[in-house]
This record gives C-alpha cells, sequence and structure tokens, in this order.
C-alpha cells in the first residue's frame, strides 16, 4: 500500500557510513602505533597525532578505491579488497618510515596488525551491501509472486 | 481531474496539495474577490478555508475510479500508446518532461507528474528514488554503496544506473526490509 514518506532529516544517515570509517580507521591507526610509540620511548602525544592521520588518510583512501573499483569492476569485491590491502600496507609502511620508524620488527607488526583490522573494517561494511543486495533479491522474488497470483 | 484558478494567494497551496492547475479546465476554483469567468463551473472559496478546499478536491480525486496501473499511456511521436508496466524499466525526469524507459531501450514521454507515478505504480513494485526517477524494482540488478550515503542502482539492462539520493536511501533500505 502507497504511503505519503515524510523523509525524516537525513544527515546522520547519510555521514553514517563515512563516520563509521573514518573513526574505525582513527581507532586502527591509535591501536597499531601506541604499542611502539611506548616502547621506543617517544612524545607520546605527536607520535599518536601522526598515526591517527595517517590512519584517516589510508581508511578515507581505501575506502574510497574500494566503492569505485567494485562499481567499475562488474560488482565483484576482490578487485577492491587487493586494493584496500595494498593502500593499508602502502600507506602504513610509508606512514613508519615517515614518521622515523627504522625498526623492521616494529614496521611488520604495526602493518600486520592494521592490514588485520583494515580488512575486517573493510568485510564488515562490504557486508552491509551483500544484505543490502539479499534485501533487493527477496523484495523481487515477493513481487513476481505477487504479481503470479 | 484539473481545475482552472483565478486568484492569487492560493496557487502555491493548491501545487502543494497536488491539485493540478489548467486554465481551460471547465471548472474554475476562484478566490473570493477574484473575477468569476463565464461558460464555466465556479467554486468560490475563501483563501481562509484554502486547506479545507484541497482536502475536498484530494478526496474527489481519489474517489473517482482509479486509474490503470497495468498500463501508461505514453507519446511515441505522434501517436498515444499504452506500456505495460512490467515492461518499464524506470521513469526519469527531463526539465518539466517525464520519460519513460522500456525494456526495448526506447524513451517515450509520460503526461502525468512523478508523484502521479509513485502513487499508481507503487503496488506494482516501483519504488521513488530520487526526485527525478521512480524505478522498477524488479529491472534491478544489483546496488553498490556509492559516495556521499547514495546509493547506484545498475539495471539488468546493463546501460543505465540509477542513483539512490540521500534523502530517499533510508525509505529505499526500509523498502527492502534491510
Amino acid at each position: 500500500m502507497y504511503r505519503q514518506r515524510q523523509h525524516p532529516a537525513t544527515f546522520p544517515a547519510a555521514v553514517q557510513e563515512t563516520l563509521i570509517v573514518l573513526a574505525g580507521s582513527a581507532i586502527i591507526g591509535a591501536a597499531v602505533a601506541l604499542p611502539v610509540i611506548i616502547g621506543s620511548k617517544a612524545p607520546l602525544l605527536p607520535a599518536l597525532t601522526r598515526s591517527v592521520l595517517t590512519a584517516l588518510v589510508i581508511g578515507a583512501f581505501a575506502a574510497a578505491a574500494f566503492t569505485v573499483l567494485y562499481r567499475i569492476i562488474a560488482r565483484k569485491p576482490l578487485s577492491g579488497f587487493l586494493a584496500v590491502f595494498f593502500i593499508i600496507l602502502a600507506g602504513t609502511v610509508l606512514g613508519s618510515l615517515l614518521g622515523g620508524e627504522r625498526m623492521p620488527s616494529h614496521i611488520f607488526l604495526m602493518t600486520f596488525f592494521a592490514e588485520a583490522f583494515g580488512m575486517a573494517m573493510c568485510a564488515y561494511m562490504f557486508r552491509k551491501t551483500v544484505l543490502l543486495n539479499n534485501g533487493l533479491s527477496r523484495k523481487q522474488r515477493q513481487l513476481k509472486e505477487n504479481s503470479g497470483s | 481531474m484539473k481545475y482552472a484558478y483565478t486568484g492569487k494567494a492560493a496557487r502555491e497551496s493548491l501545487a502543494e496539495a497536488g491539485i493540478e492547475l489548467d486554465p481551460s479546465a471547465p471548472i474554475v476554483l476562484v478566490e473570493r474577490g477574484a473575477p468569476i469567468p463565464e461558460n464555466k463551473i465556479a467554486v468560490v472559496f475563501d483563501e481562509s478555508l484554502i486547506g479545507e478546499l484541497c482536502r475536498f478536491l484530494q478526496s474527489h480525486s481519489k474517489s473517482e475510479t482509479p486509474l490503470s496501473s497495468d498500463f501508461i499511456a505514453c507519446r511515441d511521436e505522434e501517436r498515444i500508446i499504452l506500456v505495460k508496466a512490467a515492461d518499464i524499466e524506470f521513469f526519469s525526469v527531463d526539465g518539466d518532461a517525464v520519460f519513460c524507459n522500456i525494456r526495448s531501450g526506447r524513451t517515450l514521454e509520460v503526461k502525468k507528474k512523478l508523484y502521479e507515478l509513485e502513487q499508481i505504480l507503487f503496488d506494482r513494485g516501483f519504488f521513488r528514488v530520487s526526485k527525478s526517477a521512480i524505478v522498477n524494482i524488479v529491472e534491478i540488478n544489483d546496488i553498490s554503496p556509492w559516495f556521499g550515503g547514495r546509493l547506484l542502482l545498475r539495471l539488468k539492462n546493463g546501460r543505465d544506473e540509477i542513483e539512490v539520493s540521500r534523502k530517499y536511501v533510508t525509505d529505499f533500505k526500509e523498502y527492502l526490509g534491510v
């Protein structure tokens, strides 16, 4: 049955996913870098800020790359996941080196955990797309059944 | 049903209520104080009662024989043809004109407003996804996220992509039960 929709304020819904990506990236950036910063006895706040900002850039860039690649390459998520993997890899290594980190073991550990958390977040975001497409299939079946009856 | 209108203040309210105005219509809505045209049926109303008038006209239009949702009348050059609703992929707006895009790849002009089509075809699985588009849900191939909280619908024809604007994303997800 048709009902007139009221279109409630859409601002929170519109920025919700962007905020999840950015907040998630910032938390990952802090979590990954914190043990190394504490171990190296570097000043906490500047190093942590640098790490969080780097993670924000990586997160935003990876999310944009995934969105574009998923659209361009026929809705196959593999290209998007690969892009995110390499963006996190390059971003973390480059960010660590630019931040003055020279210990390969530290860089390896930070990259490893950044990849683990980053790919988990990417999978979580992609799951929403899967659920949306499942909802579409259900609706299409329902409409076909209704028109057939 | 279309009505002619004579007056100034109520035009916007009538338009907002979805009352179609046509100067050549036989029934004319006359705001008190405005001249009453000859050879027409005049409904004189006071501006303060515009709400009541709109409700009356809306209920009157609803009580008319409902427009068929099986077929949509489209203009094909100089002819009017009936297109089966199931063959329509989506409706789009270009300026003031509404167009329907059918499976064969043709685009035909429709004389109805988008909000009218939205109401008529809702039960047939057509859903409004932006200010300028209504899509046949059955014709969507897949949905992908897009920038700014929007969604992109790729159609089964492989040619067309339709954007679900931010304003409609929440309703669209709700409609799909997600």
